[in-house]
């Protein structure tokens, strides 16, 4: 009898091992769809407009309010999320940092959603521009990452967009 | 009804026997799988199984697919260790994967942030963002992350209130840039203004912090030797570096990379591939079915 037992457990473990193995490469195949450019979301704009005039403008002056609209799309995240696959809404958060022509960090904002496989979304950050605001020209970057940098895992999810703009005084 | 008598397996490749009862109306077939024969069948398995997660992966979906990045080695440094307020800083680093993004923070010793970034690689992997530092930056020091995946690499740096002062510079080269564990490899450089002071020698291995290694005074002329043994096989980054004085701006030298590896063995760096993962896996896996199939062969036989 306990050789019975033996002999069916090894018959079986073999079995039992390799369906272990396929269960753990299936489901270790958590990937993430890319655009072309090798990300899986596309800043596709970033426009700088006038608050008080409402359309795009590139010369501001100390005092206004410039928003910054961000267009982006999601390639989508294919995911196991068993019994099987699928597309899965991705969380995101993008930067809008400001810098002044010497290079100092004047703003930066953050925004905080997810995106849908194809799915388009626009976002405005608003930044008032200071009196005492350096006169020249002004970079925005905008970013969007999965993570802060100093937590990890944190890996960009687009191509940065930058732009510029001038403020006089 | 006699059963048919079965002869012990033989050592033949998926033999097929066919056993015929008195009567010739029952027929049993015997497969035999010798371990040879397993590991034959595991193998071509498994390498049809990879040819058709690549095919899927490269033919199928389009856009391709790319998992969350990790098994990659990434440094960071600044041209500094102490800055003043306003003054620029320049951070730099490698990761040993080309035309990607690494994400860049900086946050100051009160945790706020000063800096954040996204910096692509060069072919080589080098990446730089720079920045400056605003007028009322608290005095303290200052902590650099450069994070790609589940890699992460951080510096720190100190912001005093000090400025107007010269600036500069430190240089560093290492020879050998390979060796063996144990051997001694010379870190030489010189400081400008040529002055005799105290020399910092600091060592990374990646992902992860730099490690004061040692100290070293220069000479009158500035020049520096170091003798460094490291004894754990990896890809370091070594850099020199000065505090600066009354007069002079601190500095960091360039890092350089000193690779140390037993002859003739390779460094995995940079991305493990998932096929040798998978591959890995596989033997492993198969290598358990293997060994239960020769107990099971011996239990059998005893």
């Amino acid at each position: 009898m306990g050789m019975s037992k033996s002999n069916r457990l090894l018959d079986t473990a073999p079995i039992l091992i390799m369906l272990v193995i396929v269960a753990l490469a299936v489901t270790s195949l958590n990937v993430t769809q890319v655009s072309a450019a090798g990300y899986p979301m596309t800043i596709n704009s970033v426009e700088t407009i006038s608050l008080s005039t409402g359309t795009v403008a590139i010369n501001f002056t100390r005092g206004d309010t410039i928003f910054f609209k961000v267009n982006v799309s999601g390639v989508g995240t294919y995911a196991y999320v068993g019994p099987g696959y699928a597309y899965v809404a991705r969380s995101f958060m993008m930067i809008v940092r400001v810098t002044d022509p010497q290079g100092h960090m004047v703003f930066f904002g953050v925004v905080k959603d997810s995106i849908s496989q194809y799915e388009t979304k626009s976002y405005s950050v608003g930044w008032w521009i200071p009196s005492g605001a350096m006169p020249g020209q002004y970079k925005v970057k905008v970013m969007i990452m999965d993570n802060w940098p100093w937590i990890v895992p944190s890996t960009a999810l687009a191509m940065y967009y930058e732009a510029t703009f001038t403020v006089s005084s | 009804m006699r059963r048919p008598s079965l002869s012990p397996p033989k050592r033949n490749n998926l033999k097929s026997q066919v056993a015929n009862s008195d009567s010739g109306e029952e027929r049993e077939i015997v497969i035999t799988i010798t371990l040879k024969s397993l590991i034959i069948f595991l193998v071509i398995s498994s390498l049809i199984v990879y040819g058709l997660f690549t095919y899927w992966n490269t033919y199928l979906s389009n856009p391709k697919f790319e998992n969350v990045p990790s098994g990659f080695t990434v440094w960071v440094t600044t041209d500094r260790p102490v800055y003043g307020v306003d003054e620029l800083v320049a951070i730099s680093g490698r990761l040993d994967k080309s035309e990607v993004l690494v994400q860049i923070g900086v946050k100051d010793s009160r945790g706020n942030v000063v800096w954040i970034d996204q910096a692509l690689t060069d072919k080589d992997g080098n990446f730089k963002s720079v920045f400056r530092l605003s007028k009322d930056s608290p005095s303290g020091k200052y902590t650099v992350y450069a994070t790609y995946g589940k890699s992460q690499a951080r510096t720190v740096f100190n912001v005093e209130s000090s400025s107007n002062l010269l600036k500069s510079t430190i240089t560093l080269r290492a020879a050998p840039s390979t060796a063996k564990p144990g051997d001694v490899i010379s870190l030489k450089g010189s400081i400008y203004p040529r002055i005799k002071t105290n020399i910092k020698i600091e060592v990374s291995a990646g992902n992860g912090d730099w490690i004061l290694i040692g100290k070293i005074q220069t000479d009158k002329q500035g020049e520096y030797n170091y003798e460094w043994r490291p004894n754990k096989p990896g890809i370091y980054a070594v850099r020199a570096s000065w505090t600066g004085d009354s007069e002079h701006q601190s500095a960091n030298s360039q890092i350089v990379f000193v690779t140390v590896k037993e002859s003739g063995a390779i460094i995995l760096s940079g991305e493990y591939p998932s096929w040798l993962i998978t591959l890995i896996i596989l033997i492993i896996g198969s290598a358990a079915v293997a060994l239960l199939f020769l107990l099971k062969r011996r239990f059998m036989e005893g």
